[in-house]
């Protein structure tokens, strides 16, 4: 029986402005001060994103591809662009930095913070600035990633982007410093868009790390990237996704992978109370690799999901997925996992790998194995565990003295390094398992 | 130091220990032999607060105090070692951070500050030189990939570390060849005193030439059934199990 309090609520609801309506308030409020707003192919551009985002809307649960996870949730928040001014504090930002010299690109309030970053010199061959500094690059970063409902976020994006990453590198040009894009949640819609394309056999490192600002009220990023990585290049591009608790994150990722490249990509998302990396990689040339692999870390009721579609569009491509959710309290995490394989992309070679630790009665994982395999010559394979933390390795801990709480927490650590370790050793590992034994850590003070 | 009295056990329902007596002073090395089935791995389990492991009537003493209600990370710290005969493999958890873990919570149990990187891996280092082990094997994932040898190797290890008053060594023996033998007895024999004791569960004699004990005890139907000397495991080698249960009934 519906109470008069809910009842009332509804009527609020009802009587507030759209959420579509809103977010097109956002772009009217936003527009004049976005990258490109004085070029008319630009702003047209943004216009016509808002409106196929208008048309199209939030994706739903009706799409196959948004089965698990809703976004309902925002639809009940007022939206509104950050804010001007306002910066992230020292000891925040020192703590979500990587302790090693890199191209540093800090972002606040969805703008670029220079006081924060630290460029310094590039090598020849190398371009790479925040987006707003961007002028001539903008209508390609811009570029649509698709006009479904399945990606509309994407289209959002486009218009409101308000900054994010350009880096571009010549053919041959390898770059050994890490580019490091770090963003920090703020209670407002942020929307961040980056451009990565990396030449013949050029090789980069990029890190990129959404944060918690330190927010009071939720906050909504809505993060679009797209990757090229050419011939015989090599991308090891690693995300950590560590946003407030309280907030909202989404992203697309669309990755093409060149001849005889590889694109080694690590995420691990410990943070938000509802977010979403999606990643869409396709093999545009024959004998590359793709090494995919993935960690949730879901506690309170975060909702977690990683959504990959991986096209093997050309024969002779091998590609490797691993995705490990740890999963406590009421947390929520989602995996789903598409491999196609054209009809003739023969020998392929395509695993994937889905693995669990659910703490809590209530901890929830929906995985998902989705392939299409169009071509007969093929190796491909999928799998998925799902369990608690193993009580033979519990007790063999504790028999050596070490407390239960220390002997879970190393466990897990030591379940969510098989990812860690696919992270480049050195200052980059070491800050990626960082990341996670804070959050083991939050644990064992909370157990 | 251990006083085992009329310890009934069950797992999953079934008594498996149905009145074990046994005590173990300080400083002494006993040996609990007995065929297959006979209970001494559920003792050793018993000892060392596993899961699902029952005690339906007795007690067991440890120092004077019942363990009976003491978790496994308990025991532990108040100096009691389990070597497993099937040591378990853990994933992505290194040997060295591992056994600093255990170090750690057994020195704060004692009132002992931690001990710091650079001296537990001195420490860690020297113990398996004398164990012949490779220094590689602090870096590796506990267990992970050992053979049978280097798993039971790595147990005397981190026994050589933990230094407990008593240590149960159940089936320490199996899997290893006669020099890896050797150099795991003298492990243990490292570790001898007058303030420590040791429980030697085995299924043959021959660890027994090399880690000589006081007392045996004969382990059938989840009893003891005979004791003796250690001549007593010359007898059982000799005349096999059955002639002894036999004489027993």
């Amino acid at each position: 029986m519906p109470t008069l309090s809910r009842m009332r609520r509804k009527d609020q609801v009802m009587s507030a402005v759209p959420f579509i309506d809103q977010l097109a308030g956002v772009y009217q409020a936003a527009a004049a001060g976005l990258p490109g707003a004085r070029t008319p192919a630009v702003a047209a551009r943004r216009t016509a994103a808002l409106e196929v985002f208008r048309r199209l809307g939030l994706p739903n649960h009706k799409l196959e591809s948004w089965k698990f996870t809703g976004l309902n949730a925002l639809e009940r928040q007022s939206w509104s662009p950050p804010a001007n001014e306002g910066g992230v504090d020292a000891a925040r930002l020192k703590a979500a930095t990587l302790d090693a010299d890199s191209y540093r690109l800090v972002f606040v309030n969805g703008r670029f913070d220079a006081a924060a970053s630290r460029i310094g010199t590039l090598p020849r061959g190398v371009t790479l600035l925040p987006l707003s500094a961007a002028n001539t690059a903008l209508s390609d970063v811009l570029a649509a990633a698709g006009t479904d409902r399945a990606v509309s976020l994407s289209e959002l994006n486009a218009a409101l982007a308000s900054d994010g990453v350009v880096l571009l590198l010549d053919d041959g040009v390898v770059l050994e410093q890490p580019v490091e894009i770090l963003a920090f949640g703020v209670p407002a819609l942020v929307n961040l868009r980056h451009l990565i394309r990396l030449g013949r056999n050029a090789r980069a490192t990029v890190l990129e790390s959404y944060r918690d600002g330190g927010i009071a009220a939720p906050g909504w990023t809505n993060v679009f990237a797209h990757v090229a990585v050419g011939e015989g290049a090599r991308l090891s591009h690693i995300r950590l996704q560590g946003e407030n608790a309280s907030a909202y994150h989404a992203a697309l990722g669309q990755v093409s992978i060149g001849a005889g490249a590889r694109y080694a990509h690590a995420s691990v998302q410990a943070g938000a109370a509802l977010a979403r990396h999606e990643l869409h990689v396709t093999f545009a040339g024959g004998a590359a690799e793709a090494d995919i692999q993935g960690l949730v870390l879901a506690r309170g009721k975060a909702h977690l999901d990683h959504t990959l579609f991986l096209h093997h569009a050309v024969p002779d491509c091998r590609s490797n997925q691993l995705f490990k959710h740890v999963v406590d309290d009421a947390g929520h995490a989602v995996f789903q996992g598409g491999i196609r394989v054209a009809p003739h992309a023969q020998k392929t070679d395509a695993q994937q790998l889905s693995r669990t630790l659910l703490l809590a009665d209530r901890a929830q994982i929906d995985t998902k194995p989705e392939l299409e395999i169009l071509a007969d010559d093929v190796k491909c394979s999928h799998g998925a565990s799902i369990g608690d933390v193993d009580a033979q390795q519990m007790f063999y801990m504790q028999a050596r003295g070490i407390p239960a709480a220390e002997a879970r927490r190393l466990l897990l650590s030591g379940f969510a390094y098989e990812v860690v370790s696919a992270v480049p050793e050195g200052a980059l590992r070491d800050h990626v398992e960082e990341f996670v034994e804070v959050w083991l850590a939050e644990k064992g003070a909370a157990a | 130091m251990l006083e085992i009295k009329n310890l009934h056990a069950t797992v999953d329902g079934k008594e498996i220990l149905r009145g074990i007596n046994l005590t173990i002073k300080a400083g002494e090395v006993h040996a609990v032999m007995g065929p297959n089935g006979s209970g001494k791995s559920t003792l050793s389990y018993v000892l060392a607060g596993r899961d699902g492991y029952e005690v339906t009537q007795g007690d067991i003493l440890f120092h004077g105090r019942s363990l009976l209600g003491l978790e496994p990370e308990e025991r532990a710290r108040d100096g009691l070692f389990l070597a497993f005969q099937y040591p378990v493999e853990i994933p992505g958890v290194a040997n060295a951070t591992f056994l600093r873990s255990a170090v750690n919570a057994v020195r704060k149990h004692r009132g002992l500050a931690d001990m710091d990187a650079m001296t537990f891996l001195k420490t860690a280092k020297a113990k398996m030189k004398q164990l012949q082990m490779d220094e590689k094997f602090l870096q590796r994932a506990v267990n992970m990939g050992f053979s049978g040898g280097e798993k039971k190797r790595n147990e005397v290890f981190q026994m050589l570390m933990l230094e407990p008053t008593l240590a149960i060594l159940d089936e320490t023996d199996s899997g290893l060849d006669i020099d890896a033998l050797k150099i795991v007895a003298e492990g243990v024999n490292a570790l001898r005193g007058p303030e420590r004791s040791a429980l030697v569960i085995t299924h043959y004699q021959r660890l027994l030439d090399y880690i000589v004990p006081d007392v045996v005890h004969v382990l059938a139907g989840g009893r003891i059934i005979k004791t003796g000397g250690k001549d007593l495991a010359l007898e059982l080698e000799a005349k096999g199990y059955a002639d002894i249960i036999a004489d027993a009934a």
